[in-house]
């Protein structure tokens, strides 16, 4: 899979995190206040309106800290309950309605059709989810309100904190129980769709024979299914495996009648995909470079490819990738290591069309420097390829003798290993990222990864609530709802404003051609391409400098609001990989900062608007 | 109480409506009512405009264009459910989706999501089913430029498979597109039998049953061969484009296709080492499709159809008008010609009479205009015919001129796609000497490779002696550049041999003329 960041340690990441939260958090406190004083003042004078804003900042703060979990719960009730009164479980028969007819969307000739069912039931549920809990937690307040039916609440002995924070958790309890069930549903969902079965006809297995005319095994097809076949290959003694196809392979056993490697198969037992809806648990290194002259180099060299996530190494030369492997201990790896890997090729000239690009991996002491003689393989590109390293190790010395070694005693030092890519054939090269190789630590659970990711779509949900709860404390329900999908929506987009506030404030136009949004309508009406530049009339320079003003609170939005693609793990789930725990933690706790964040606005909001009057 | 004096009022009360004391009707507001009758209104002429069409009515305008152009979905080709679902589904704003998804396929393709591009691809199709741009730009996307991707050659052929079902699906929804089916031949014909690695292709496309099977069941070991497969396709689209359907390509070369594949295929064979009846019937093949070619009719710019084949005779009839010209006006061409030349000025004869290197600007200016003056046309002799003769000489001459313009228009037709020298191959190929002298060839190059030097030269002079056949046989072939190449680099390995032997190039060597011109180009 791709993994164009490295995910940080948990408890590297949240020790800056908390310090920069709580400076953001201080900062809009602070520029709240003196916006509230600075309104209050045109109103009573300076002094007075000091005074209120501090009284209101004491009494916000006194309200969120005295709220009671049991009248919060009689609200989250409420909510719940407002909610069944509005038949949000209707959205239950429109996920069954995507569910029984995705077939007719889905294909499963798909170069990967786990990866595509999979990113389409976390895509559906995640929408659903997020925009049951959005309509819910936007238009309640507002109803109520308009209503006056929060003035039954309100005359109560209840905090504002408590209402906005008893409609938070309301609707995500809501929220929550479809997020289960759709869950649930999808997960069988894809298990049901991706799980198939190959046969085999005995007229579509060949027998290979050795030159003495001895059985050398078996080659052949399986039967077409689900819109692939595989080609087999089976070892003498009838045992084997299918190629990979869709990302899976099968298990293959011709079935004899007599002994294994003397009679004929009779028929061949196909196992179930392998390779589909696994979690793999990666032990991932850091990648360095030496270049042809094996010298140390920062980085690799570019083919030229428009995406520069991996970098090449050329082939017969002294190029070669490194990964420093750390924290291996013998009782994981007590069979050796199983390294697995992805390597793309880039070929300067034909080559041999049938052959592959050979390419030697070896593993190095990294104090020592003492290293293993090469493991040879040929690349298979878009594929993951496995070498287990064994505990024993062939090593050559200089003069030419060989002895063993072993791979814990003498390679791994400190719990540290380099493993050393080179690409073989000259004038052909190999391209790889940090994250294409990795020491498979073990296996998870896919359901449990599945968990893992309806988790990060739990994030989503609950950030979507309090956005949605936030806004209707003190905006009417389409005005609350076209905040928070402005506020998504500027948190989903929040690279690309970020690049073009970069670009249009400094003039380059290559981080991001085509201008601020009035440059851009400009564009369309004159049908100007986005890679001309303007001529700098007049017109078009105050259009660059409205654009600026336009662009500069959308820049200063994408640095403070949240992004819902950030916090989802689908890329993982469907790359067969396990999901990092740091990664969940660290969303988890970005989630609930944004959460506190939104809770203590919504509270304030509220209380500074006289519901009760 | 009064009546109320507001018209809109007045109408409510007119109309015997419940009315409120705020002047609603049924509870509406006045302006939502005068909204609601305007759109009543405008329900007329929209029905008139899209009223649907079903078996007992034509239907609404829209209904009655789209039947008389072919455009309805039914006459497209396939209704996909699906297809008509997602459409509807995104309220009349599918060309925005399209354009996003389109969008998304580029990103796919930077990042190397195959599975994710070829599931926008799907969506984009699905979308729009009938825009025939996105049909071929992405299966071309599909079979050549992510094919390529892939560094084991299976997973090649699969993208490129990928790509041509992916037309097959296109043609399904286009019945009425041979652009299309077109694209499916080139794709079978060129990806598979022309790539780097098009032996490894041609193979595993004989073997596909997946695909045949699809395509044309119950087709034999033979006729899967790529050149053959891609042929069918090409008739299929001609087929097509005969029944009416309008063709929105260049009819020139989509017409040339069968003819040029029947052409590759047989090349094929010999590159494979076919040689004997099997390579004749290709070649008869190609001929075949070369005869079928040359009385085509082809639509030209200046609409006027041509006949490839037609132009000798179109010459010969241009021949026959002028001869009847001059038996009505006997010696009125030579008499005309001798009255221009007696026209010209003194200045004008010096400057003819000047070699043309030595001529001035001015005597070249002169020579210009004199020839122009020389210049003598029938249709000039026509003209200056006796009053009783004119007519008909002028008869005769216009068509005297259709003929020699339409030759030159088939001339100028057929440079563009080379057609004299595919002509010229196809009647040679299939001759007796022809064969041999591939088959000799080809037979010389394994030799040589085998370091069987002896056998390599007899080859090689057996294929020489063969070809200097069919070249005195084929003056088109004789002045042929690319044949002369092709030759030049036999020769060049037959000299590789001859100097391991020891041995000189015989001179004069019996192809003399084509080395001959060979080392002057290469000087």
């Amino acid at each position: 899979m791709v993994l164009e960041e490295e995910i940080p340690k948990f408890s590297a990441w949240i020790g800056p995190a908390l310090l920069w939260y709580l400076f953001a958090g201080s900062l809009i406190v602070v520029i709240v206040a003196a916006l509230a004083w600075l309104v209050q003042s045109t109103l009573y004078g300076p002094l007075v309106a000091g005074d209120r804003v501090y009284r209101g900042l004491l009494a916000g703060l006194g309200d969120c800290a005295g709220i009671s979990l049991r009248r919060i719960w009689a609200l989250s009730r409420l909510a719940i309950q407002e909610s069944l009164r509005r038949n949000v479980l209707v959205v239950l028969g429109l996920f069954a309605l995507i569910v029984l007819f995705a077939g007719w969307f889905l294909d499963p000739t798909s170069v990967n059709p786990g990866k595509l069912y999979l990113g389409f039931m976390l895509t559906a549920t995640s929408l659903l989810v997020c925009l049951v809990t959005l309509v819910l937690s936007v238009f309640s307040l507002p109803a109520d309100i308009r209503s006056k039916a929060i003035q039954t609440v309100v005359t109560k002995p209840v905090r504002s904190a408590e209402i906005v924070l008893g409609r938070m958790i309301g609707f995500s309890i809501v929220g929550t129980v479809l997020l289960a069930l759709m869950g649930t549903t999808g997960w069988a969902f894809i298990v049901r769709s991706v799980n198939h079965r190959h046969e085999i006809a005995a007229e579509d297995v060949l027998e290979n024979r050795a030159d003495d005319g001895t059985t050398a095994g078996w080659e052949g097809r399986t039967s077409f299914d689900r819109g692939h076949r595989h080609r087999i290959d089976l070892k003498p003694d009838g045992s084997g495996r299918t190629d990979s196809t869709q990302g899976h392979r099968h298990d293959v056993r011709a079935v004899t009648a007599g002994d294994a490697t003397t009679s004929r198969p009779i028929a061949y037992a196909v196992g179930s995909p392998v390779g589909l809806l696994e979690s793999r648990k990666p032990l991932r290194g850091t990648l360095r470079f030496l270049d042809r002259g094996g010298r140390p180099s920062t980085k690799g060299i570019s083919v030229g490819a428009e995406w520069s996530y991996r970098q090449y190494i050329e082939g017969g030369t002294l190029a070669a990738a490194i990964w420093t492997f750390d924290g291996i201990a013998e009782r994981e790896f007590a069979n050796g290591l199983p390294l697995e890997m992805i390597v793309r090729v880039f070929r300067t000239h034909k080559g041999e069309i049938e052959k592959g690009i050979t390419g030697s991996v070896r593993v190095r002491n990294p104090i020592s420097g003492l290293q293993s003689d090469p493991f040879y393989f040929t690349a298979k590109e878009f594929t993951i390829d496995a070498i287990n390293i064994p505990r024993t190790l062939a090593v050559t010395s200089v003069d030419g003798g060989t002895r063993q070694v072993d791979l814990f005693t003498d390679i791994v030092a400190a719990g540290r290993v380099e493993v050393i890519l080179q690409c073989l054939q000259p004038a052909q090269y190999y391209g790889i990222a940090q994250a294409d190789f990795y020491l498979r630590a073990g296996n998870g659970s896919f359901a449990i990864n599945y968990a893992k990711s309806c988790l990060g779509i739990w994030f989503s949900m609950l950030l979507v609530t309090a956005i949605g709860v936030m806004f209707s404390t003190f905006l009417a329900g389409p005005v609350a709802l076209l905040a928070t999908l402005s506020i998504l929506l500027i948190g989903q987009f929040r690279e690309f404003i970020q690049r073009l506030f970069e670009s249009q404030v400094t003039g380059d136009a290559t981080i991001a051609p085509g201008g601020g949004p009035i440059e851009s309508l400009y564009r369309i009406v004159t049908q100007t391409s986005i890679t001309l530049d303007l001529d700098p009339t007049v017109a078009v320079q105050s259009i660059k400098t409205i654009d600026t003003f336009l662009l500069a609170p959308m820049r200063l939005g994408a640095g403070i609001f949240p992004s819902l693609s950030a916090l989802g793990t689908a890329d993982f789930l469907a790359g067969g990989f396990d999901i990092p725990l740091d990664l969940l933690a660290e969303n988890g706790m970005e989630t609930l900062g944004y959460l506190l964040a939104f809770f203590v606005a919504g509270a304030f909001c509220l209380k500074a608007r006289e519901v009760a009057s | 109480m009064s009546l109320p004096d507001h018209p809109q009022r007045v109408l409510s009360v007119q109309l015997g409506a419940a009315k409120t004391k705020k002047g609603f009707w049924l509870g509406l507001h006045s302006e939502t009512l005068v909204a609601l009758v305007l759109i009543a209104a405008m329900l007329v002429p929209l029905s008139a405009l899209s009223q649907p069409a079903d078996s007992s009515s034509p239907g609404g305008y829209l209904a009655r264009l789209r039947t008389q152009f072919g455009l309805s979905q039914a006459n497209l080709g396939e209704i996909d459910p699906t297809s008509e679902t997602i459409r509807l589904a995104t309220l009349g704003l599918k060309n925005i989706a399209v354009t996003l998804l389109w969008d998304r396929a580029n990103h796919y393709k930077k990042v190397e999501d195959w599975t994710n591009l070829s599931a926008t691809l799907e969506q984009m199709i699905k979308l729009q089913p009938n825009f025939y741009s996105i049909w071929d730009f992405q299966a071309h996307n599909l079979s050549y430029n992510i094919s390529v991707e892939f560094d084991d050659y299976h997973d090649r052929y699969a993208w490129v498979m990928k790509g041509i079902e992916f037309l097959r699906q296109g043609i399904a929804f286009n019945q009425r597109e041979p652009r299309l089916l077109g694209r499916m031949g080139w794709f079978i014909g060129h990806k598979i039998g022309k790539a780097d690695e098009k032996k490894q292709y041609r193979r595993l496309f004989k073997a596909d049953d997946d695909f045949h099977d699809r395509d044309r069941p119950g087709r034999t070991l033979p006729e899967r061969d790529n050149w053959l497969v891609a042929r069918e396709k090409y008739l299929g689209a001609q087929q097509l484009a005969d029944s009416g359907v309008p063709l929105r390509t260049t009819a020139l070369i989509f017409h040339g296709e069968p003819m040029m594949t029947a052409i590759n295929y047989a090349r094929s064979l010999e590159q494979d080492g076919t040689f004997g009846p099997a390579l004749r019937d290709a070649w008869t093949l190609a001929g075949d499709e070369m005869r079928r070619y040359s009385v085509r009719e082809i639509p030209t710019s200046w609409d006027v159809p041509i006949r490839l084949g037609l132009r000798e005779a179109e010459l010969t009839r241009a021949e026959q008008m002028a001869a009847e010209i001059e038996q009505l006006l006997p010696g009125q061409f030579q008499a005309l010609e001798k009255l221009q030349r007696e026209s010209l000025t003194t200045e004008q004869e010096n400057a003819l009479q000047t070699a043309a290197i030595d001529r001035t600007e001015a005597e070249q200016k002169m020579v210009a205009q004199a020839e122009a003056t020389l210049k003598v046309t029938w249709p000039m002799v026509a003209s200056a015919a006796p009053a009783d003769l004119r007519n008909a000489a002028k008869k005769l001459a216009a068509r005297y001129v259709e003929a020699e313009e339409t030759a030159e228009m088939i001339d100028r037709y057929r440079d563009i796609v080379n057609y004299n020298f595919w002509r010229a191959t196809c009647e040679a190929e299939v001759t007796e000497p022809a064969l041999r002298a591939r088959e000799t060839a080809w037979r010389a190059e394994q030799e040589f490779q085998n370091a069987q030097l002896q056998a390599a030269k007899k080859s090689y002079e057996e294929s020489f002696a063969a070809w200097r056949e069919v070249l005195d046989a084929a003056p088109v072939l004789r002045a042929d550049e690319l044949t002369a190449e092709e030759l030049a680099e036999l020769i060049a390995r037959y000299r590789m041999v001859l100097e391991q032997l020891d041995e000189k190039l015989p001179t004069p060597f019996i192809l003399q003329d084509i080395l001959d011109r060979t080392s002057t180009v290469a000087q």
